[in-house]
């Protein structure tokens, strides 16, 4: 997801050669995006340049591996009241679990981190919301036919809860209710409403993202063939796209938070025979990569020379940056990132500075248009 | 039940209280697989659970886009993956049936959504899964009305004729990644449906719902060895 830090002033000095106010940002839902284009950065040419997204294809190669997150978005925003006075939780990340737990269908999801609004509506900036600082463990908030006890508070961050759902309802599971009294968290720059549907990928699967992992939300599946045609092997994994902004500043920089990704057996055999057979690896969106870092790094602390792809349910808040760059990937789609955000941060590892920022000002030049439901880089 | 081959699958089969969707999802949880029924009335899914503690059971009404999502959600945290979908709900529309003449639009509408659109939304979000791992079932239950046109079952029969059809374009379409589409004529079976539609018929005139889901399941065990999307409730028996 972009960080929508843009609106929230915050530019470094490489980006003021940029002027912000050219920046074209998509305020339609991904359905009102037909000719999506993709910014192509190609390193090893110093090159750059845009086509439509249906000529991806002629950038792939035969052998190339592209490794996609099946998870479907949640309804992670729900409407309730804390003592009577109207709030909105919005979901951040499901709690760590009992270690027991090995399997993706056995996660509890009972248990959340949120972030806690009170007063106005999703039309102003989450910087703006009203924020709690006088929570008590253990009060109530109530939501339809959901109730949720506040069993943690941030001690920096009051706002910032875990907390624990209970169904009103016993013949009803807190994912059902979770559908039955949520909506998709909405977005301040668009012009209408969002429903669960808008939020969903193409290959969306295991319900698992508080926010969508956006970069798939322009493909489609006539797109995929065409991608398969070539060759190209598809391998999916599942992570839980995060929160993309709290609405504080100082709270952002704890993103990412703890998130589950699962990499099934049979894509740990494919991912592995396709490093074993040095294909290049290609992440769809900032989540693969940080599920695919984190696990390939698992191996490297086992100081074993078999290093390779481990199938199960892990947990990482991997950040990946100058300090921790990525091992195995080789290239990534994703969406257009304004510099000095934390997703430009990462996809500029998988190029240079210099030619990262060319090519930004060529797409902003270009009209390319940014932010979740925008168009596409592919940088390799 | 002797094979092997079901146990452990996961298999949701979509309104299964009644008649050969009840049926289906007790002789497939017999032989160790596990099964979702999806159902809209609550008081039968509870009898349905309390029966057969196995069968895991969720509440909610295919037609309705809002539920799919959640539907989708409920599924897929339940059991991760779907190895085969059984889309069995169907709706009559007003009984006693009604020449089309005499048919309210409204009425023809909701049959549409609850044979064809309920069914293609609901397919559509698993089916994703599916194509990923190159693997999966989905049967879609059809009639002898989808082919001959019976006066009064207009709704019903242009529902699954469309829905046949849907099954044909949609096997076409997954060629070569592994997934498999069927659309079965069950038969005409002794169930609470028929009796809707035909309320002076005889028990013994029917197909038992039992014998026919046990004969479906052997069916869907050597099914894939024909190249045959649309199976008459006499052709997929002959292949027994």
């Amino acid at each position: 997801m972009v960080s929508r830090r843009m609106e929230e002033g915050v530019m470094s000095e490489v980006f003021q050669e940029i002027n912000e106010s050219t920046i074209q940002i998509a305020h339609e839902v991904r359905l009102k995006n037909p000719n999506t284009q993709v910014l192509v950065v190609d390193k090893s040419k110093d090159q750059y340049t845009k086509i439509p997204l249906i000529e991806i294809v002629n950038f792939l190669n035969k052998n190339d591996v592209l490794v996609i997150n099946d998870s479907s978005t949640i309804p992670s925003s729900l409407s309730g009241y804390y003592y009577g006075i109207p709030i909105e939780l919005r979901l951040t990340n499901l709690i760590s679990q009992n270690e027991e737990v090995k399997l993706i269908e056995e996660l509890d999801f009972s248990q959340w981190q949120a972030i806690i609004y009170g007063f106005g509506t999703w039309r102003e900036k989450t910087e703006d919301r009203f924020k709690f600082t006088n929570l008590s463990v253990g009060d109530i908030i109530y939501i339809g036919t959901l109730s949720a006890e506040i069993t943690e508070i941030d001690p920096e961050f009051q706002f910032f809860i875990r907390l624990k759902f209970h169904s009103l309802d016993p013949t009803k599971s807190i994912i059902n209710q979770l559908y039955s009294n949520g909506k998709p968290i909405q977005y301040s720059y668009l012009q209408e409403d969002l429903e669960i549907w808008d939020q969903q990928t193409i290959f969306a699967g295991f319900p698992l993202s508080v926010e969508p992992p956006s970069s798939a939300f322009q493909f489609s599946w006539s797109i995929v063939k065409k991608i398969q045609q070539k060759g190209v092997q598809i391998i999916p994994i599942t992570h839980a796209a995060g929160i993309s902004s709290t609405g504080d500043l100082e709270l952002d920089k704890k993103l990412p938070l703890p998130e589950y990704y699962k990499i099934s057996d049979s894509s740990a055999k494919h991912l592995n025979n396709a490093i074993e057979s040095n294909k290049r690896i290609i992440a769809l969106g900032t989540t693969v990569v940080r599920a695919l870092e984190s696990n390939w790094r698992l191996s490297e602390k086992k100081e074993t020379n078999d290093k390779k792809i481990i199938p199960g349910l892990f947990s990482t808040n991997l950040k990946i940056n100058e300090q921790n760059k990525p091992l195995l990937i080789k290239g990534i789609v994703s969406g257009l990132h304004i510099p000095c955000t934390s997703h430009y941060t990462l996809v500029q590892q998988f190029s240079t500075e210099e030619l990262l920022l060319k090519s930004s000002n060529y797409a902003i030049n270009e009209k390319l248009r940014f932010h979740e439901y925008g168009d596409l880089s592919f940088i390799f | 039940m002797k094979s092997q081959l079901w146990n452990s699958k996961k298999i949701v089969i979509t309104g299964g209280t009644s008649g050969l969707g009840k049926q289906l999802a007790i002789q497939f949880s017999k032989t160790g697989a596990k099964v979702v029924v999806i159902a809209r009335r609550i008081e039968l899914l509870q009898k349905l659970k309390r029966e057969y503690p196995k069968i895991d059971v969720i509440q909610g009404d295919i037609s309705s886009k809002q539920e799919t999502y959640r539907l989708a959600a409920e599924i897929i945290s339940k059991l991760n993956k779907v190895d085969l979908l059984i889309n069995n709900a169907s709706y009559l529309g007003y009984t006693p049936l009604r020449l089309l003449l005499d048919t309210e639009c409204e009425d023809f509408e909701i049959v549409l959504q609850t044979n064809l659109i309920g069914p293609f939304r609901l397919t559509k979000v698993i089916l994703a899964n599916m194509v990923l791992n190159n693997e999966g079932v989905v049967v879609n239950i059809s009639s002898d009305a989808a082919i001959s046109s019976y006066p009064t079952w207009g709704s019903y029969s242009v529902s699954k004729s469309a829905f046949d059809h849907l099954t044909k374009i949609w096997q076409k379409e997954v060629e070569g990644t592994g997934v498999k589409f069927y659309a079965l004529d069950p038969g005409d079976m002794f169930t609470p449906m028929h009796l809707d539609a035909d309320p002076s018929a005889k028990e013994e005139n029917l197909l038992d719902p039992k014998n026919v889901a046990v004969d479906m399941i052997k069916f869907l065990e050597v099914g894939h060895k024909y190249n045959v999307v649309r199976w008459s409730a006499e052709e997929w028996r002959k292949v027994l």
